[in-house]
């Protein structure tokens, strides 16, 4: 007779062995009554196990259903699309940067023009350096450099006005085409 | 024997997929679907129907919120079972005096007062020697036994390697023949 199989048996039973294995404790059984009576056992327990039911719920199954319904809160929008969120959330966050930028700057300004500046050590500050449009003016009289200097404070101011114009309607141009874009996506999704 | 497949129905990865994009009335369909196994695995764990049904409700509001993170990959009942099986513990952890003696099973009614009271005895008695597993062998046992799943299945749903599993349910079933011998040799 060949070995005991008393190790495989309960893998053997719940139907886990395959092929070789399988065949192996498939013959050996058809022989031992030993492991055969084990076989039995297993069977037995099993059975017993199913006498015991589950008993009957309190809930039927539509108000189970409806409870568990009426608790689920609206889902995080997923990470597929919460992305899609960093970009306007990026836009907005630059445009805050640059009104903050642009309002400091004009505060300094501001304190500049109302003599601050003239603190010794703030005097590295005033972007020009005590000169105002008039004294350029004034400086016309006395040839090329004058021009010259209305000049770089005339392109100056230019740029420094120009610029975040610039800047802030390429931030609005590109939040309100992400509007456009995604906007309908996601109400059409939030709706669900 | 039961062999559930393991792969997730079609109709179910379907109901998964919308449930994952909020639709709220295939996760309703996906609940009606998986409220009676679901209810029963805690049951078993914690012996306690009242308790079940409420960590039921818990854990599939639960598998609710986590939904978006499930993998179609692996089998949505072994990834539910646990979120079932880690609520079930939770109640037991939070409630440890519930495994007490009362909450009897209704009694069938065409059977005779003497035969009732045998019967759930005997019920009452498979249903404490289950309880009295200690929780890492019983919930095995109960994948194994009530449900039908196979040792991979209950691998997966316990992130317990394979031999763990028939270790486990080798010892359950041992404690069990022991404490339920009267019954088992009475129907020899
Ligand atoms: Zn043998």
């Amino acid at each position: 007779m060949s070995e005991h199989v008393q190790r495989e048996l309960e893998a053997y039973y719940d139907g886990q062995l395959h092929g070789t294995q399988q065949k192996r404790v498939a013959t050996h059984l058809e022989t031992c009554a030993e492991c055969c009576a084990e076989l039995t056992r297993l069977e037995r327990l099993s059975a017993l196990l199913q006498e015991a039911p589950v008993p009957a719920a309190r809930l039927a199954p539509e108000r189970f259903t409806t409870q568990v319904r009426l608790q689920l809160q609206p889902r995080d929008v997923p990470e597929r699309r919460r992305h899609h969120w960093a970009i306007p959330a990026l836009l907005v966050g630059a445009w805050s940067f640059m009104e903050a930028v642009w309002l400091v700057s004009r505060g300094l300004m501001v304190a500049l023009a109302l003599g601050l500046g003239e603190r010794p050590e703030m005097a590295w500050f005033n972007p020009n350096r005590g000169t105002s449009l008039w004294q350029l003016l004034q400086g016309m009289e006395s040839g090329w450099q004058g021009a010259l200097s209305l000049f770089s404070f005339l392109s100056s101011t230019l740029l420094s006005t120009l610029l975040p114009l610039v800047l802030l309607g390429s931030i609005s141009i590109l939040f309100w085409g992400w509007w456009l874009a995604w906007r309908p996506h996601e109400i059409k999704n939030g709706n669900r | 024997m039961i062999e559930p497949s393991t792969v997730v129905a079609r109709a179910d990865l379907e109901l998964i997929t919308l449930a994952q994009q909020g639709d709220r009335q295939a996760f309703g369909e996906l609940v009606r679907r998986y409220r009676e196994r679901v209810i029963g695995i805690v049951y078993r764990m914690c012996g306690d129907m009242q308790l079940a049904e409420d960590a039921a409700q818990e854990a599939f509001v639960r598998a609710w919120q986590q939904l978006p993170r499930y993998q179609p990959h692996a089998p949505f009942q072994s990834w539910l079972y646990r979120i079932a099986l880690n609520r079930a513990t939770d109640v037991l952890r939070a409630d440890r005096e519930t495994a007490n003696v009362e909450d009897l099973p209704l009694v069938a009614p065409d059977i005779g007062p003497e035969a009732a009271a045998e019967r759930n005895a005997l019920h009452e008695q498979i249903r404490r020697a289950v309880l009295d597993l200690p929780e890492a062998s019983r919930s095995v046992l109960i994948l194994r036994e009530y449900e039908g799943l196979s040792y991979k299945e209950i691998a997966e749903t316990l992130s317990i390697p394979l031999g763990t599993v028939m270790s486990r349910l080798n010892y359950a079933r041992g404690r069990l023949r022991e404490w339920l011998s009267p019954w088992l040799e009475e129907k020899v």
